[in-house]
């Protein structure tokens, strides 16, 4: 079903209104999943109007499945109380509870695709209607996407996982499904990263590699998509993690999610944080950072690597389409405590892989309250970033770094907003 | 509707001077309905309440004795930062009773102070909550900061439930913020700022928030395990957690006991070996047995949390030759004995503040660091190691047994209250037991 509201709310941020329209395609629109309203938010920038999608797919009743294998097999969480008190659960306390998270856009085939976290579901819309064609269910939390246009391919990843097993995604594969067929997608064959959790995730332009690394396991992986899904991996920090099949491993890095420029460049963000070392019980605060790794070598080589402090939590991010920049959202530790950790910065980085030692530009205003998705319009110029706890879309200039405006999605810490899209214009 | 009035939400306004008293407020105490008046409907939720921590909060003795030692100690902010919790709707109408007036807590029971302050997090504290809160930062002076967003008293409450039964009695409204894990705030997230360092005093949301799958998506919630379903569809409200109601003799009739045990025996999980150190079928005279053992948390916070540096869990090893006499212990302690701390071997999680001098102290008030490395974190995976040497004084097997325990309370936090000291009672949370045969080489 699908909303109109017309009584939106920009709330200006030390700008004119005016001086920013000035520069801007007054028909720029943006996608946004409204994670914890269960909805996606389609925001005309200029207009500050957002339509409405509300995501509510068939789900499932868990508290008929009374063991283990039934719940897990029906997208629903087991929830071990020791004894008869055990019972099955839907994820997040709702059974009505969808979570869109992500969102991509094919531009070529006018569909758009969102994936539900906790309901497990991948749904297809049409780019010009807005109508839901059809959806199918992928189960154990999907994340991020990945799209071939050419081949009408869907590459879903995994939410990180809670560590038992038992919560959050309990697979190590990247979903593939088929979307040739204009009115039902279809699941492939998935492809394995062998660590649970795999969450980020980029594909090359002809579709012929994908690479996806673990949350959970601080692995970056390669397939070759057309020859027999061959895979290869490297672990991300030298000296950690160099057992692939070690049941514990390090999770120092964190790493969240990646993009690929000139078809050989991965930049991948790693959130890192807090880690505790289990052998010396200190505990560690390792900087967030990005990574910048060549892809086209075998092994893939570290080219080099940018830090931030440890609060930082870099998490998604977005490379200019206009110039050699990376955008990234800084998540920043627990909001209220670490006030001043979240924003958003720009590094920019050589074709031979280096990023400059300083980065560009680092914007943190006092509005931002736990940042996630981030992307960036067609020229390059503006920077779409999302709030999670704030509930807003913070427009940017991509150029200095300054904030624009900030459009209000819903309610504070009730909206948790995610993904973001930027809807190209050609 | 749109964006603006999704944003909307009511609540009654107060605000605090620098010492914490209240300058204005537009909550009366009378605004909040006493949890008696909500039995005359809601009988099974007041039964389960009723056996609840948060009904006990202000009836505990331990509580009562540690708000009078900030009285003594930390006076004003130090007992108003403790009641902005233990009941908020002192705090919030300037209710601060004077806790000097009552001996005991009996005394203060029987006193004439309203008892919805006795309540302490009582009915309407939850359900005339409209927007979520923040978490208390305590600065300098260690002020009560806490946020509540309450509008009591309209005849208004909230609740999880999406299309409630219309009744005679009070208007019911459904709000999303009950799912959420935040909703628990502002009382179970609490740092402290001395001298620009964050303190994370007790910080269970923080916690749960870097268990990432836990932040963003609200799986395994608080309420989920705190709160779980029950099978017609209410929400449990015994708010299960660690503590009980000490003063049962004996300690299995408190009315959580049960609760609480089971809460932690699915809490954590024992194994022998670790990763691909296994534990040997055999091992020979003059050989060093190393025991390896894995502890996993299945729990989407620390273990120990909230006042975690009140709290112990640790590992009881008891190694036993044959003839039963015994070649390793660790852990081994009485309910009202101390840990030795001196145990090189001994596997400890808890926290420790410490205080300006670098002693360690269990006020919040008097908090300048804290050492939070033995905690064992949420869904985290650690090893412990037991070493032993086989003397050829040993023969035929070893019969090891391992249990992980867990208490409230570290004993010594209870010397003012010996009533109560030996009531407390050490959980087991998960146990393992194998053998190993020693080889004769003579």
């Amino acid at each position: 079903m699908k909303h109109i509201y017309f009584g939106i709310i920009c709330s200006m941020m030390m700008t004119s209104c005016d001086l920013f329209e000035s520069n801007n395609d007054f028909s720029d629109k943006v996608y946004v999943a409204l994670q914890g309203l269960n909805k996606i938010g389609i925001v005309n920038i200029n207009s500050g109007i957002v339509e409405e999608i509300d995501i509510n797919y068939h789900s499932i009743d868990c508290s008929g499945f009374n063991n283990a294998t039934d719940c897990a097999n029906n997208g629903c969480m087991w929830h071990d109380m020791g004894g008869v008190n055990s019972h099955c659960m839907s994820h997040g306390d709702s059974h009505s509870n969808h979570a869109p998270h992500f969102i991509s856009i094919d531009h070529s085939n006018k569909y758009w695709f969102v994936t539900t976290m906790m309901s497990g579901w991948v749904g297809r819309y049409s780019l010009n209607t807005g109508d839901l064609i059809d959806t199918i269910f992928v189960g154990d939390s999907p994340a991020l996407m990945a799209l071939d246009e050419n081949k009408q391919i869907l590459y879903v990843s995994r939410m990180m996982l809670m560590a038992d097993g038992q919560h959050g995604s309990q697979t190590s594969f990247i979903q593939t499904i088929d979307y040739s067929d204009t009115e039902k997608m279809e699941l492939k064959e998935p492809l394995d990263a062998t660590i649970q959790g795999p969450h980020a995730v980029a594909i090359n332009s002809d579709g012929s590699k994908l690479f996806t690394s673990t949350f959970e396991g601080d692995w970056l992986y390669k397939f070759m998509l057309e020859d027999n899904y061959i895979r290869y991996e490297v672990p991300l920090e030298t000296g950690y993690s160099e057992d692939i099949n070690d049941p514990y491993p390090t999770k120092r890095m964190k790493p969240v999610q990646a993009i690929l420029v000139e078809d050989s460049l991965l930049i991948l963000s790693c959130s890192a944080g807090k880690w505790h070392d289990i052998y010396s019980g200190i505990t560690h605060k390792i900087p967030g950072q990005v990574h910048v790794w060549n892809v086209n070598s075998e092994p893939m080589e570290l080219k080099d690597t940018f830090l931030f402090s440890w609060d930082s939590r870099p998490w998604h991010l977005i490379a200019s389409p206009t110039s050699n920049r990376v955008f990234v959202v800084l998540k920043g530790e627990d909001y209220d405590i670490y006030p001043n950790s979240d924003g958003v910065a720009c590094l920019s980085y050589t074709s031979e892989g280096m990023i400059n030692d300083e980065h560009e530009w680092i914007t943190r205003e006092e509005i931002f309250e736990e940042l996630h998705g981030i992307d960036i319009s067609d020229d390059g110029m503006t920077l779409y970033v999302s709030g999670f706890v704030d509930g807003k879309l913070h427009v940017l200039d991509a150029s200095s770094g300054e904030l624009k405006k900030s459009i209000s999605l819903g309610p504070q810490l009730e909206t948790q907003a995610a993904g973001v899209k930027y809807l190209r214009q050609n | 509707m749109n964006s603006d009035q999704i944003s909307e939400y009511t609540e009654k306004e107060y605000s605090l001077d620098e010492n914490g008293n209240i300058v204005s407020t537009e909550i009366s105490i009378d605004d909040f309905s006493s949890a008696i008046e909500c039995k005359e409907c809601h009988e099974t939720h007041y039964e389960e309440w009723n056996r609840s921590m948060h009904a006990y909060s202000m009836k505990d003795p331990v509580f009562f004795t540690c708000i009078k030692d900030e009285r003594d100690n930390n006076s004003p902010h130090g007992e108003r930062f403790c009641i902005q919790c233990h009941s908020p709707p002192a705090l919030v109408t300037e209710n601060l009773f004077d806790i000097d007036a009552y001996a005991t807590v009996e005394d203060f029971l029987s006193s004439n102070v309203s008892e919805v302050i006795k309540e302490g997090v009582t009915c309407d504290v939850c359900h005339s909550y409209t927007k979520l809160s923040q978490t208390v930062i305590a600065s300098d002076d260690s002020l009560a900061d806490a946020k509540f967003h309450l509008y009591p008293g309209e005849g208004i409450k909230y609740g999880p439930i999406e299309d409630p039964m219309e009744n005679q009695y009070h208007q019911s409204e459904y709000s999303p913020i009950f799912h959420r894990s935040r909703f628990c705030l502002p009382c179970h997230n609490m740092v402290v700022e001395r001298d620009n360092n964050v303190i994370e005093a007790e910080v269970t949301i923080t916690e749960w928030n870097r268990v990432t799958g836990a932040g963003m998506s609200e799986s395994m919630s608080c309420q989920s395990c705190h709160m779980p379903l029950k099978a017609n569809g209410d929400h449990l409200h015994t708010f299960v957690g660690v503590d009980i109601d000490l003063r049962f003799d004996p300690i299995e009739n408190s009315p959580l006991y049960d609760d609480v045990s089971a809460m932690l025996k699915s809490a954590v999980e024992l194994k022998f070996g670790y990763n691909n150190i296994l534990l040997p079928e055999t091992i020979q005279h003059g050989a060093i047995l190393n025991i390896p053992i894995t502890i996993t948390s299945v729990t989407a916070h620390s273990i120990p949390s909230g006042t975690s540096f009140n709290r112990e869990a640790w590992l009881e090893v008891i190694i036993l030759d044959n003839n039963l006499d015994t070649v390793l212990q660790s852990g081994v302690v009485e309910n009202t004995e101390s840990l030795n701390l001196a145990d090189s071997s001994l596997t400890l999680f808890t926290s420790f503040l410490i205080d300006s001098k670098n002693d360690t102290t269990h006020s919040i008030m008097e908090t300048y660091g804290i050492i939070d490395n033995n905690l064992l974190q949420g869904f985290v995976t650690v090893p412990a190691y037991y070493n032993i040497t086989i003397s050829n004084e040993m023969v035929g097997l070893l019969d090891m047994q391992v249990r992980m325990l867990f208490r409230a309370f570290k004993p010594r936090l209870l010397q003012d209250h010996p009533d109560l000291l030996k009531n407390l009672p050490i959980f087991e949370m998960a146990s393992i037991r194998d053998t190993v045969y020693i080889q004769n080489t003579q």
